[in-house]
């Protein structure tokens, strides 16, 4: 057995995992590993539980708006590269302007806000992709308002929440998955970028790049069952994963390049 | 935001510490109970990255011996630190067998 030790509250707590040996579930090909080797399973769950568990981070939403219209905006202000600073920083903007509660708004408000530069880690940055981006924005705040306001209280199958959301111009699986995961806390969907492929892949899992519904459903249920295996909770630990692997990334893009994985293109 | 969790952690950027800044406390994991038990508290271990081919971060005695590997929230910025030749050492502040706790902190501050 594995043994991670950790100190809560001045005392100390332990975490035992299976041998490195063993295999995360019945007939899985992937092993446990060492949890001391990044990119492991067992480094992923002696993570989630220093971080989530400890860390008391279950208690913390990742929600990021108030209404599922904002919801929607956040979602669709990331994405394609985009940092987080950036769309966070434009999310803020878009709230200092009242924009979710005005009557009528314009495209080319939506493209102006979007156009002008903002102070972002330190430089002035202008949003990129502010053409399209607008367009769908636009098309929340105005054309989807109401259906959006509908679903707000919608209580049935995640995955019928997601396929509403796929109705609407310029949100594709990706993001529809990050809307509903965030909304309805739901561990049925996972949130599927580039990141969590390439941890998948890292594994040893042969998960498709995600560059089609199809694909995506393909390697969301990879990481589901991964989750589920190491007994952690999905919602959570696609986040815990995304963060640490956006962080490793230089790392990642060579150990990838080392096993001799064909980098992925950023979908 | 470019995947799932924006917002949600602090984010790096400006905030993240220079390798020279870095200093945090974690746990020794899978520590080897053979060497542990000649470790005590205020003893100065060695930070080392294994290899590029298995990516872990050790511990060890100064006479080499591996008491066991860390991975602190903190392990992407060390693993990039260590990559630039920065060194840190950790210093022992609490002990109780099988579990230790250290304090990494680079090699010249």
């Amino acid at each position: 057995m594995q043994h991670i030790y950790a100190k809560e509250n001045n005392h100390w707590v332990t975490l035992t995992l299976p041998p490195a040996e063993e295999p995360i579930h019945n007939g899985a090909s992937v092993t446990w590993g060492d949890a001391g080797t990044i990119f492991t399973p067992a480094f992923w769950r002696a993570r989630y539980w220093m971080d989530i568990d400890l860390g008391g981070l279950t208690k913390k939403t990742y929600k990021l708006g108030h209404s599922l219209q904002e919801e929607t905006v956040a979602c669709l202000l990331g994405g394609y590269g985009i940092t987080a600073e950036s769309s966070m920083a434009y999310l803020e903007r878009f709230k200092e302007l009242d924009i979710f509660s005005k009557e009528k708004i314009s495209q080319d408000d939506i493209w102006e806000i979007l156009q002008t530069p903002l102070l972002i880690s330190g430089s002035k940055q202008r949003y990129r992709f502010w053409k399209n981006k607008g367009i769908y924005i636009h098309a929340v705040l105005t054309t989807h308002k109401n259906r959006l306001k509908k679903l707000e209280y919608f209580k049935g199958d995640p995955k019928e929440f997601r396929e509403e959301l796929m109705q609407m111009k310029g949100i594709g699986i990706k993001t529809a998955s990050w809307i509903t995961r965030n909304w309805l806390d739901t561990n049925s969907i996972a949130v599927i970028d580039i990141h969590i492929h390439r941890a998948l892949q890292l594994l040893g899992m042969n998960a498709p790049l995600p560059n089609s519904d199809s694909k995506y459903l393909q390697s969301e249920t990879y990481f589901i069952d991964l989750a589920n295996a190491i007994n952690t909770s999905v919602n959570f630990f696609d986040i815990l994963v995304w963060d640490y692997m956006r962080k490793f990334n230089g790392l990642a893009l060579k150990r990838l390049n080392q096993k001799g994985l064909a980098l992925p293109q950023i979908v | 935001m470019g995947g799932s969790g924006g917002g949600f952690f602090s984010s790096g950027g400006s905030s993240e510490p220079t390798c020279a800044e870095l200093r945090f406390r974690t746990t020794i994991i899978n520590p080897n109970l053979d060497i542990l038990q000649n470790v005590n508290i205020d003893d100065i271990l060695d930070i080392e990255l294994i290899s590029d081919e298995i990516p872990a971060v050790i511990t060890k005695t100064k006479s080499g011996d591996v008491v066991g590997s860390i991975t602190p929230s903190e392990i992407a910025r060390l693993l990039e630190c260590l990559s630039k030749n920065n060194t840190y050492t950790a210093t022992v502040v609490d002990i109780d067998s099988p579990r230790c706790e250290i304090l990494v902190k680079h090699a010249f501050s």
